[in-house]
């Protein structure tokens, strides 16, 4: 079932869109599961033995190899793999219990203020605000993460906050009505409810973050843009390529990740 | 009241995340003895960090190694004390004003990086006075020039455009009465500080001959300006001995003598159709710095020390 596109212009209605999307798709017969289960592996370890041979087949200058050997590589595509890991899971532990704090009946005033900041942080270019931190606070993999988290709070915090608001009233009455308190209601009730549109918006702010990632060698915190970066700055067309393809296949690999994980954690009967 | 608590187990998440985040990682000022900051092009050019490892036989770590795309924060976090070396430009106006010591190049490793206005054979043969008009500006432009016209971009935070046209104004008996009107050329320069500089300082010279001028200074990467160079986007660039004959014609071994580099690079370069005219005395080389605190401390003056330190401590 595929995520919600990321709205940005703000409408909170766009998980009902994709809900209704997703129940077209299943009428007309969407891909069937195991298709989707093993078709994107298969094709993202084509592409990388593609890549591969089209590297192997090239006469690597001095400049070339010193970005595309086995250890480099691997490096990089580490850094950028650490970055995508600790950036999401910060994103997550922000985002999830300000979307649950700003749904409460109490502080849902706080709603609006709390999205125009997560608003204005995607906004700001990333590249933006990352020289801004070198400035004022320094470089590194701490700067760079927290760039990052400004920039995908966005999808993760709209969309717990859609989830738990698109929660039928009745079933959160009934649960009053048999002695569950508010917490239980959220715990038990509110929260495995919203579950599917959560983590849609999980796995968004994840793709999101592989691709802000590539920005994250201009404060020196390494990752798969340094290779695009050498590429460029050298104009090496085989340098280039390979940066660019490896960060679209983490990408989609991490998609594919999160899409089996969306389905095993949906729960039955949704 | 519920409102409270759910206030205050929310507060309690952002600051567990946010002491989490603080603790991931080290704080600056306390480097490895072996950590090294390098630039964008440094990390993997031939005249750069691989040939250097080679020359002086030493292997840096891979952690050890922070590759920053911006030039410019290697200073800074060689100030800060982040890294303990750091790959930097011999005419930076930053090194002098951060009281940074450059390590002497013991071996010989690094090729003379005179600076050399670079033109197209076409060209040059169309305007044979550009060589007339250039060479007595080319010629006082030594590494204290260099340095002061940097260090006011940097330190002193004035535009590029107008320190080159406040040095010309001082010294505009150097520019000799060519008459270049009705021709029109495209300067090019790499985005670097002293690439600007001389980039607009070639454009006002021309002006002055009058000539009618398209800037297309600020490309990114050295080899962005080549090709540009190469293909007749830009008709003339300065550039440095060393990266033509080390990174554009991929020669192994540098020549230490300007003079006979600079007749290799000229002959060679011919079947590209690029002329070089004759080098300014500024050496622009590649060097690598640390603060004087730590040169002190670890008791290194030369590369050769350092890659001493590495092969131990590495």
């Amino acid at each position: 079932m595929t995520a919600p596109t990321v709205d940005r212009g703000g409408d909170v209605a766009g998980a009902g869109d994709a809900l209704a999307a997703e129940e077209l798709v299943e009428e007309l017969g969407g891909p069937s599961p195991l298709w989707r289960w093993v078709g994107t592996p298969v094709v993202l370890a084509g592409v990388c033995a593609a890549l591969y041979v089209y590297v192997q087949g090239q006469d690597l200058d001095r400049i070339e190899e010193a970005a595309l050997n086995a250890p480099m590589i691997r490096q990089r595509v580490l850094e950028h793999l650490e970055l995508t890991a600790v950036s999401t899971f910060f994103v997550i532990v922000i985002a999830v219990p300000l979307g649950m704090l700003v749904t409460r009946p109490a502080t849902r005033r706080l709603a609006p203020a709390v999205l125009a900041v997560a608003n204005v942080g995607q906004s700001i270019p990333s590249i933006g605000i990352l020289v801004l931190l070198a400035v004022v606070v320094g470089i590194g993999f701490e700067q760079a993460i927290t760039a990052l988290v400004l920039y995908a709070v966005l999808p993760v915090l709209r969309n717990t906050m859609v989830g738990l608001d698109q929660v039928d009233r009745s079933l959160i009455e009934a649960g009053r009505g048999m002695g569950m308190t508010a917490r239980q209601v959220l715990l038990r009730i509110e929260l495995p409810l919203a579950v599917p549109v959560m983590l849609a918006g999980i796995r968004t702010a994840l793709v999101i973050n592989v691709g802000t990632a590539a920005l994250a060698t201009f404060i020196g915190a390494g990752g798969l843009g340094w290779i695009i970066n050498q590429g460029n700055i050298h104009d090496r067309t085989p340098v280039l390529v390979t940066g660019s393809v490896l960060t679209a296949v983490v990408a989609l690999a991490l998609d594919w990740i999160a899409g089996i994980v969306e389905d095993l954690l949906r729960p039955k009967g949704t | 009241m519920h409102t409270t608590r759910r206030l205050t187990s929310g507060l309690a998440a952002l600051s567990a995340a946010a002491l989490l985040a603080a603790g991931c990682g080290d704080g600056g000022g306390d480097a490895a003895d072996v950590s090294i900051c390098v630039g964008g092009e440094f990390a993997t050019r031939p005249d750069g960090l691989p040939g250097l490892e080679e020359a002086y036989d030493f292997e840096l770590p891979a952690d050890a190694v922070t590759a920053l795309d911006e030039d410019a924060l290697v200073y800074s976090e060689v100030d800060a004390g982040n890294c303990t070396f750091g790959s930097i430009f011999a005419t930076d106006g930053r090194v002098g004003a951060l009281g940074l010591t450059v390590l002497e190049d013991d071996e010989g490793f690094f090729p003379p990086f005179n600076g050399s206005l670079t033109v197209r054979a076409d060209v040059l043969e169309a305007n044979p006075e550009l060589e007339e008009l250039f060479a007595p500006i080319s010629e006082v432009l030594d590494d204290e020039t260099m340095v002061e016209l940097n260090a006011q971009v940097d330190v002193e935070g004035e535009d590029p455009e107008d320190v080159a046209r406040a040095w010309l104004d001082e010294n505009s008996d150097l520019v000799e009465d060519v008459d270049l009107s009705g021709a029109s050329f495209t300067v090019g320069s790499k985005e670097f500080t002293e690439q600007l500089i001389l980039g607009h300082l070639t454009m006002l010279v021309l002006e002055e001959a009058g000539a009618d001028v398209r800037d297309r200074t600020g490309l990114v990467g050295s080899t962005t300006v080549r090709e540009a160079l190469l293909s007749g986007d830009i008709d003339m660039y300065w550039e440095y001995l060393g990266t033509g004959w080390v990174t554009y014609l991929d020669n192994t071994e540098a020549i230490p003598d300007v003079d006979e580099q600079y007749e290799a690079l000229q002959a060679a370069d011919e079947a590209n159709g690029v002329a070089w005219l004759p080098p300014a005395p500024f050496n622009n080389t590649y060097a690598i710095a640390m603060t004087e605190e730590r040169a002190d401390e670890l008791g290194i003056s030369t590369i050769s020390e350092m890659a001493e330190l590495v092969r131990e401590e590495g």
